[in-house]
């Protein structure tokens, strides 16, 4: 998987391209860990994001966790088949898909 | 050994107990044989001799309503007709208990008939009336102990199997020789029910077994007998056939040969009855078989056999080269104490021997036709059994004389094997040859093994998500398969931390569906359960999943998870 990481002032956002899985999941853990710290809009790009498993809900829900201390987070461009997924679980509910 | 298969893992896994299995009666009746010889002298031996074609016929009996009942149980499993395979072992079991309360009566009630039948000797009918006190419970025991025996072997629980045996084996010896030294013949007797009942206990511990896929259903139906017998008629018919044989040949070397030329004929057919070891491979391998055989999986029959065949090939020849090696031990085991009746036995051994190679693979592939093709193996039967062996002995016995004879044995087989494979094809085709694999080459399988490892997981997830889309799946059906893959394989890796377990994912295509079929060894889990604990995110999401997926079943199969899910194409 890729990640392109954005930052403008306050405002952070992860592109990630290819599948956010138990392999890759650790690797965007790792990055969003270390880059949270003042930034109050964190935004996930899944344009290019083409499979996402509990692992990587995992990773987007400590995220959103961490959001709801410092500010906001949206995840963008969710392709059908994720949206599923993320209806499924009901995951669509805890996280702004926009 | 890193790169076997799951279904392999499981065939060697099952091999052992498997071969154990099939000759732990006959070690039983050769350990009473041997203590009593020992003990009580050589008229014993000889009352002895006379019992065993009893002991055989009860054992042909618990060997009929076993082998056909566990046949048509691992085939249901593998249907996922939980309801009707759990018919097939619970008619196994009446029927067990039916047939062993008959042979109670009879033996206890018809002793003085069976005796009549016997006509033995003024010297030998003290040990036989003494036999016959205890025999009857024996004979209550045996049918129930070869059903049990065959299922808990077929539902894979070979810790238990392996346990019984080595009780049997082990404590019938210790039982015999210490009671037969208190109560001569009875006291011999009485240490094979003892032992046979401990090992029955031992068995049945298997139902307290988590792994235990076993359920009593009553049931009794003479079609489903006869569905059951059908499967056991060319096992049962074996013992008609070895019988004929021996007599033909009996009588064919009294004629054209001298008396020694018999013993060596006689330790020839007590040799030939060891052989019965091949058969567990097949035992091992059938449960596996029947399953695939049930999912109509080409690819997954292929690549087991290919072991299995390897494991025939090195078995025979392991065979052929202790019975080569050790043809003098033998002689001596059977009490021949003329040096040149020594020489000439060890030399007919050695050169029989050079059939047996052969004479695994015959019975192998006899057993495998048992399934699809009764009467084909029913014709092999009769060939490897009785018609080639005749045969070619004689022919070769009028030939060549006492060496034409022995290498008559050795060239049986061979011969049976050749003629068969050649009927085989001029019957059924080439293409078809050796598997009856065409009808299941129509469909279209996948079939991926993998050790469960999260590189591994994911990597198979990636090769399914692949031939999905070859295969015309809409993306979201496929998603669903990934995630089904990796979300269910990771969390058996956490189920089982610490320790290395093995899957296999098929992928059946149908015009319409697409089958997925997972299994893997490690704790047993139905992560179909909709009422499954949840206690992490993973939990949750495979929770959610089973949720949307109607189409799934989780059979607990030769102790092992099999999780089954159809998804339509669009």
């Amino acid at each position: 998987m890729e990640i392109v990481k954005t930052k403008e002032n306050s405002s952070l956002t992860f592109a990630l391209e290819g599948r956010l899985d138990t392999m890759t999941a650790p690797q965007l853990e790792a990055e969003v860990n270390n880059s949270l710290e003042g930034v109050t809009d964190l935004a996930f790009d899944f344009a290019k994001l083409v499979y996402v498993s509990s692992a990587g809900l995992r990773v987007l829900l400590a995220a959103q966790k961490k959001m709801n201390k410092q500010g906001k987070m949206e995840v963008r461009n969710v392709c059908p088949e994720i949206k599923e997924v993320l209806d499924v679980t009901g995951f669509s509910d805890i996280l702004t898909i926009v | 050994m890193q790169n076997l298969s799951f279904s392999v893992r499981r065939f060697f896994s099952l091999l052992l107990s498997a071969s154990a299995s099939i000759v732990v009666w006959l070690v039983t009746i050769f350990e009473d044989t041997l203590v009593s010889s020992h003990l009580l002298g050589e008229t014993a031996l000889a009352a002895y001799t006379h019992i065993v074609p009893i002991y055989s016929f009860m054992l042909f009996i618990g060997t009929a309503i076993a082998v056909g009942s566990s046949v048509c149980y691992t085939y249901e499993i593998g249907k996922l007709n939980k309801e009707r395979a759990y018919e097939f072992f619970g008619q196994a079991v009446i029927l067990a208990i039916i047939a062993g309360c008959i042979l109670l009566g009879v033996n206890t009630i018809g002793s003085g008939l069976v005796l009549g039948i016997m006509n033995p000797t003024a010297d030998l009918a003290p040990y036989i009336n003494q036999f016959m006190k205890w025999f009857p419970w024996v004979s209550l025991l045996i049918p129930l102990s070869c059903v049990l025996m065959n299922m808990v072997q077929a539902d894979g629980d070979t810790r238990i199997v392996n346990f019984h045996n080595g009780i049997l084996i082990i404590g019938n010896f210790l039982l015999s020789w210490i009671l037969g030294g208190k109560y001569g013949m009875e006291g011999i007797v009485l240490g094979t029910f003892i032992s046979s009942l401990v090992g029955l206990i031992i068995l049945s511990l298997h139902f307290f077994q988590k792994q235990n896929s076993l359920r009593f259903k009553f049931h009794l139906n003479f079609k489903d007998v006869l569905v059951a017998f059908r499967f056991s008629a060319v096992e049962a018919c074996e013992y008609l056939y070895l019988a004929l044989l021996t007599f033909l040949l009996s009588q064919f070397v009294t004629r054209y040969f001298d008396e020694n030329t018999l013993t060596t004929l006689s330790v020839m057919f007590e040799g030939l009855e060891m052989t019965v070891i091949f058969g567990g491979i097949w035992q091992a391998a059938e449960p596996l078989i029947n399953i695939y055989r049930a999912e109509e999986n080409a690819v997954g029959i292929r690549r087991l056999m290919h072991y299995v065949n390897g494991t025939a090939f090195f078995e025979g020849l392991f065979v052929t080269i202790g019975a080569f090696v050790c043809a003098p031990l033998l002689v001596l085991l059977f009490h021949i104490q003329t040096p040149e009746l020594q020489n000439s036995t060890a030399a007919a051994i050695r050169i029989a021997s050079l059939g047996l190679l052969a004479l695994a693979f015959v019975n192998l592939y006899n057993n495998y036709y048992l399934h699809e093709h009764p009467w084909f193996a029913m014709f092999i039967s009769v060939m490897r059994n009785l018609a080639v062996p005749v045969t070619v002995i004689t022919l070769m016995g009028i030939q060549f004389g006492k060496t034409g004879l022995w290498a008559g044995c050795a060239l049986a087989p061979i011969f049976t094997l050749g003629l068969c494979s050649l009927i085989f094809i001029l019957k059924f085709g080439r293409t078809e040859f050796p598997l009856f694999l065409n009808e299941f080459d129509q469909n279209c399988y996948y079939q991926f093994d993998y050790p469960m490892t999260p590189a591994a997981i994911v990597s198979l997830r990636d090769q399914v998500a692949k031939s999905l889309t070859i295969e015309g799946v809409s993306p979201n059906i496929r998603m669903k398969a990934m995630l089904l893959i990796e979300e269910m394989n990771m969390a058996f890796i956490e189920k089982n931390k610490g320790k290395m377990h093995y899957g296999e994912c098929s992928l059946l295509a149908k015009e319409n569906s697409v089958s997925l079929i997972l299994k893997n060894s490690g704790k047993l889990l139905d992560m179909t359960n909709l009422e499954m604990s949840v206690s992490n995110l993973r939990a949750y999401m495979v929770t959610s999943l089973m949720v949307y997926q109607e189409k799934r079943a989780y059979v607990l199969t030769t102790s092992y998870n099999r999780h089954v899910f159809e998804f339509p194409k669009i």
